[in-house]
């Protein structure tokens, strides 16, 4: 790996994130079994990692650790949908930025009116 | 300001002036920049979160092709085909910067350029299904995408928490730092000219004591004078 190469990862329920392998990203599945946590910690510790994209459920697991860790350089962690379905958590991601930013969530009533 | 006194006189006055002055600039600057960053940031928000919407769209494309593919597959296959395909991807990530902010670029092209072309595939077809096939395509097209979102979303992340940071500095010197100098200077010049005044009182009073004694003794000269003249007018008459 040259200096600035950085490996992409998933991270979820293997149904969801085991078509990633298949491209060649770094897939560490996570269920009951799994300290999510320590695996999530150990990621962003070792510092190899650009993105690390997450499912929601193990975004939600490991909550705690995201939030530390928001505002770092890198690693990027990015929600994505499961193959269960939407829960919105990427689209909050958005807005924590933008409530911090802005003061207040200027997005709030933007949705209630559509 | 009583909790921090400084000594009345022209230094720390000229110092407090100083430090008065560049306050002042890097409040404007600061202001200009914490604009700047919210006219950056606001301008970004809106692309990232159609972003977000699209790699929603694409992901569940692909998790629907997905399922197709578990549902004609046996799942020891795919377990072993997905195992076989893993080729490490890595890709570059540069630093790039916007109003100072720094954040982290990702080569997306790698990300797309990958995989395509004769080696796409790299499981065996034979055990594999074409669902299968489509299933990793839809992710492949998805991919570029998720990569450009995960880059935008941490440029927002790093830009909302430098936008807070110049906020607050901006505050604490318009709220505190300003007018606490301001309130410095002023106790310095009022009590510079309450010495002043002082002053000038103690050499007023002075003056009079002096004045007073001086016409004392004049008159004191003069009454010797005259005690004097009028003893030899008194012999002369004798």
């Amino acid at each position: 790996m040259k200096k600035n190469e950085r490996r992409m990862a998933v991270l979820g329920d293997i149904g969801s994130v085991i078509g990633f392998r298949g491209l060649g990203l770094e897939v560490h599945a996570t269920g009951p079994e799994v300290d999510t946590h320590k695996l999530l910690r150990d990621m962003i510790r070792s510092e190899q990692y650009a993105v690390i994209f997450m499912t929601e459920a193990a975004m939600t697991e490991v909550h705690d650790l995201v939030e530390t860790h928001r505002f770092d350089y890198m690693p990027a962690l990015v929600p994505i949908p499961a193959s269960t379905g939407n829960q919105g958590i990427g689209q909050d991601a958005i807005r924590v930025s933008v409530r911090k930013a802005v003061g207040f969530d200027i997005f709030a009533n933007k949705e209630q009116k559509e | 300001m009583a909790n921090n006194r400084v000594s009345p006189n022209r230094m720390s006055l000229m110092r407090l002036k100083r430090e008065l002055r560049t306050a002042a600039r890097g409040h404007s600057m600061l202001k200009d920049k914490r604009d700047g960053l919210m006219k950056e940031f606001l301008a970004m928000v809106d692309g990232t979160l159609a972003l977000r919407q699209e790699v929603d769209r694409l992901l569940a494309d692909a998790a629907l092709a997905m399922s197709m593919a578990r549902a004609v597959m046996q799942p020891e296959m795919l377990d072993e085909a997905m195992l076989l395909s893993a080729e490490a991807l890595c890709f570059e990530v540069s630093r790039k910067s916007v109003m100072a902010v720094d954040y982290p670029a990702f080569d997306s092209g790698a990300a797309s350029g990958m995989g395509s072309g004769s080696g796409r595939f790299t499981y065996g077809l034979a055990s594999t299904s074409g669902e299968l096939d489509l299933a990793l395509d839809a992710l492949r097209r998805a991919l570029p995408t998720m990569v450009e979102l995960a880059e935008k979303e941490k440029q927002l992340q790093l830009m909302a928490n430098e936008i807070e940071k110049t906020r607050r500095r901006v505050n604490s010197l318009e709220h505190v730092m300003i007018p606490k100098l301001k309130a410095q200077i002023k106790d310095i010049s009022m009590r510079m000219e309450e010495n002043e005044r002082d002053g000038l009182t103690r050499l007023m009073k002075v003056k009079d004591m002096i004045v007073a004694e001086e016409i004392q003794a004049r008159r004191r000269r003069a009454e010797i004078a005259e005690a004097e003249f009028k003893a030899k007018q008194a012999a002369a008459e004798a």
